[in-house]
C-alpha cells in the first residue's frame, strides 16, 4: 500500500470512524461533514456547474466539463448513508469521471431521510431519469453511477427503469454500494472487516437504517431497498468497485452474484486495501486509476 | 484551411458514420484490454505463469490489431483531413507520433516479456517490465483520450467528401479479435478467460510474491490488525480528550465565583486522574492483545498449508 492510502486511512479512522461510533444524531454528523466539506472546492477544476433543468423534489445538477465533448452522461447518486451528503468530494468526484470518459454529470441530491424516508429519495432517482428521457439523450448513451449509499439507489433506480418498461441505459456503476439492509449478511465482511474498514463503522447502523425506511421494517428485504434481492433480468451491465477492507465488501460481491445469477451482467474489482469512497480522493493513486477504469468501463459500454 | 471555414456538404453520409462508429468501437474494445494489462501487471510475481501468458497474448492483439490496423486506418483519416482543418495540425501530427512510438513500445514490450527471468520469488526481475507496461497503458489511454477529444467526438465528418470517406474505408480492415467471442476464445484463449472473470483483484502496486509461510502471514495479519485497532483506540482516547476538556472548560468558567472555580478543582482533577488512567489501561490492552494473536499461530499445531517453515 502507498503511503498516500496509508495516510487517508489514518485521518479517516481517527475522524470519520470516531464520528460514526460515538454519535449518529443526524444534526451532529451534518455539521461535522459541512465543516469537513470545506477542505474541498465547491467546484470541480475544469467543469461548469448548472442548475438548469430543475427537477420537481430535489436539487440537481449537471456538471460539464469545459471545451470536452461530452455525449455520454453519467447520472450519479451522492452517499451518505441516505442521511448526509458530501456534495463538493461528489461534484469533484464525478467531473473527474466526466473528464476521463468524456461525459457530462448530472448529479442528483436526492431527498435525505429521516426528514424524507424511502421511497422518496428512490423517486427523486427514477425522476431524474426521466427527465433525461424527456430531454431526448439517447438511453444507450446513460449510465447510472453510485457511491456507497448511493450506489444502491443506483442499483434500486435500474430495477425500478426496468419494471416501468423504460429504455434501459447503457451501465451502471456503483462505487463501495450498500446493497443489503436486512440481517442476512451476518457473519460476512460486516463483522470481519469491521476492524480493517478505516472509515465506516456500523456501531450505529441499525438506527441509520431505521431512518431511511421510515421504522417501517418490512422494507428492509425491498428490492429497491436492498438491490441484492432483485431480479436483475435485461438489466444492462453493472461495475462494482470496493475496498478489500471495507465492511461493505460482501455487499458488491453479493449483489454481483445475484446480478449474474439472475440473467445479468456484472463485473466486481476489488481493490487492495482502498478506504470506502477512495474514488472521491484524487490524491490517491488508486483514485485516479478507479476512475480511469470506470471511465473505460463507460467506453466498452457505450462506444 | 481553419477551423472557421464551413464544413463541406456531402458530410454525414453512411461512410462517415460507420468509419468513425468502427474507430469508437475499437477504443472501446483497447479500453477492455488495457484494464485487462493493469491486472496482470500486479500479478506479474504472486501468479507468474497465468499472468505471463495472458500478457502475451493482450500484447500480441495489441501489435497485431490496434498497432497493425486500427491506428494505419486512423492515419489514412489525419492525412485526409490535416490540410482542410489546419487548425488541427499539430494535433495531428502529435497523434501520428504516439502512433509511431505506441507500436515501437508495445513491440518492445513483447521483447522484454519473453526475456523475463523465470518465474517465482528466486526469478524475480519482472519490476522493470512491470514499470515499463504501466507506462504504455498510462500513454495508451492517454493518447486514446486525445484522439476522442480532438477527433472522434468532435464532428470532423462534414470536413471531408464523401470521396474522401470512401477513399479512406476502402483500406482493408481484419475483424477485431475482441469482438467475436469465439474467434477470441480460439486465438487468445488465456485473454478470453481474464476478460470474461466476474471478479477482479486490483491495486495500483504490484503485488509482492508470497514467500513467507502462512503462519508469518497470520502473525503479520495480526499485527496489521492490531495497529489498526491501536491507531483506533487512541482516536477514541483524543476525542474523549477533547470532550473532557470542553466539560473542564465548561465546570470552571461555569462557576459561579472565583472560589466556586476552585471549589470546582476536585471533581475536574477526578475526571482528568480517570481518563489519564484509561490513556494507559486501554493501549496497553489492545497492545497485549495483539501480541497474543500475533504469538498465537506459533503456538498453535500447523495448520493446513503451514509447508513452508
Amino acid at each position: 500500500m502507498n503511503w498516500q492510502t496509508t495516510t487517508a486511512n489514518l485521518f479517516a479512522r481517527l475522524t470519520i470512524k470516531q464520528m460514526m461510533r460515538r454519535d449518529v444524531s443526524v444534526p451532529s454528523m451534518r455539521r461535522a461533514i459541512g465543516a469537513l466539506e470545506r477542505l474541498f472546492p465547491r467546484r470541480p477544476a475544469d467543469c461548469e456547474v448548472g442548475r438548469d433543468h430543475p427537477l420537481p423534489d430535489c436539487e440537481a445538477e449537471w456538471v460539464r466539463p469545459r471545451e470536452l465533448p461530452a455525449d455520454r452522461v453519467l447520472l450519479h447518486f451522492p452517499g451518505g448513508a441516505y442521511v448526509v451528503r458530501f456534495p463538493n468530494l461528489e461534484r469533484a468526484l464525478v467531473g473527474r469521471i466526466c473528464h476521463a470518459a468524456h461525459a457530462r454529470g448530472r448529479i442528483v441530491f436526492y431527498r435525505l431521510a429521516p426528514e424524507h424516508p424511502f421511497p422518496a429519495g428512490h423517486d427523486d432517482g427514477v425522476a431524474a431519469y426521466r427527465q433525461l428521457l424527456d430531454l431526448d439523450i439517447a438511453p444507450g448513451r446513460i449510465f447510472l453511477s453510485g457511491m456507497s449509499a448511493g450506489g444502491g439507489l443506483a442499483l434500486g433506480v435500474l430495477l425500478a427503469i426496468r419494471d416501468r418498461g423504460w429504455p434501459l441505459p447503457a451501465g451502471a456503476i456503483a462505487m463501495s454500494p450498500l446493497t443489503n439492509l436486512t440481517e442476512t449478511h451476518q457473519g460476512a465482511s460486516r463483522v470481519t472487516n469491521a476492524r480493517s474498514d478505516a472509515v465506516l463503522s456500523l456501531a450505529h447502523g441499525h438506527q441509520l437504517r431505521d431512518m431511511y425506511v421510515g421504522g417501517n421494517a418490512e422494507l428492509y428485504g425491498h428490492p429497491y431497498v436492498s438491490p441484492v434481492f432483485g431480479d436483475y433480468h435485461d438489466v444492462p451491465p453493472v461495475l462494482f468497485q470496493v475496498g478489500s477492507t471495507e465492511v461493505m465488501l460482501d455487499d458488491s460481491r453479493q449483489a454481483a452474484e445475484r446480478i449474474r445469477a439472475t440473467g445479468g451482467s456484472a463485473e466486481v474489482e476489488i481493490w487492495e486495501g482502498m478506504p470506502h469512497g477512495w474514488q472521491a480522493m484524487p490524491f490517491l493513486p488508486d483514485g485516479t486509476l478507479a476512475v480511469e477504469r470506470i471511465a473505460d468501463f463507460m467506453r466498452m459500454h457505450a462506444p | 484551411m481553419s477551423k472557421s471555414r464551413p464544413p463541406r456538404a456531402a458530410g454525414e453520409t453512411r461512410t462517415a458514420q460507420a468509419f468513425m462508429a468502427r474507430l469508437r468501437l475499437d477504443h472501446a474494445r483497447l479500453s477492455r484490454v488495457l484494464r485487462e494489462l493493469e491486472v496482470q501487471r500486479t500479478r506479474l510475481d504472486t501468479e507468474p505463469d497465468e499472468a505471463r501468458a495472458v500478457l502475451g497474448e493482450a500484447l500480441h492483439y495489441l501489435v497485431e490489431y490496434l498497432h497493425g490496423h486500427h491506428h494505419p486506418r486512423e492515419d489514412l483519416l489525419y492525412a485526409r483531413l490535416a490540410p482542410l482543418r489546419a487548425d488541427l495540425g499539430e494535433e495531428l501530427r502529435e497523434l501520428g507520433r504516439e502512433h509511431d512510438g505506441g507500436a515501437r513500445r508495445a513491440r518492445q514490450l513483447v521483447a522484454a516479456l519473453r526475456r523475463l527471468p523465470p518465474a517465482g520469488p528466486a526469478g524475480r526481475g519482472s519490476e522493470r517490465f512491470a514499470r515499463d507496461l504501466r507506462a504504455y497503458v498510462d500513454e495508451t489511454r492517454q493518447h486514446m483520450r486525445r484522439e476522442e477529444r480532438a477527433i472522434f467526438y468532435a464532428g470532423v465528418e462534414p470536413w471531408l467528401s464523401e470521396a474522401d470517406w470512401q477513399a479512406v474505408s476502402a483500406a482493408a480492415m481484419p475483424d477485431d479479435p475482441l469482438g467475436d467471442a469465439a474467434h477470441l476464445r480460439r486465438h487468445y484463449p488465456h485473454l478470453a478467460a481474464a476478460l470474461a472473470l466476474p471478479v477482479r483483484d486490483v491495486s495500483s502496486a504490484v503485488q509482492p510474491a508470497d514467500d513467507v509461510s502462512a503462519r508469518q502471514a497470520r502473525a503479520m495479519a495480526a499485527l496489521r490488525e492490531g495497529a489498526d485497532e491501536l491507531v483506533e483506540t487512541y482516536g477514541e482516547l483524543l476525542h474523549e480528550g477533547l470532550d473532557l476538556l470542553r466539560a473542564n472548560v465548561e465546570t470552571l468558567w461555569g462557576a459561579p465565583s472565583p472560589l466556586g472555580a476552585v471549589g470546582a478543582l476536585p471533581e475536574v482533577s477526578r475526571r482528568s486522574y480517570q481518563f489519564a488512567a484509561r490513556c494507559i489501561a486501554l493501549p496497553s490492552r489492545v497492545a497485549l492483545g495483539c501480541a497474543s494473536r500475533m504469538l498465537s499461530p506459533f503456538g498453535a499445531t500447523a495448520a493446513p498449508g503451514d509447508t513452508k517453515e
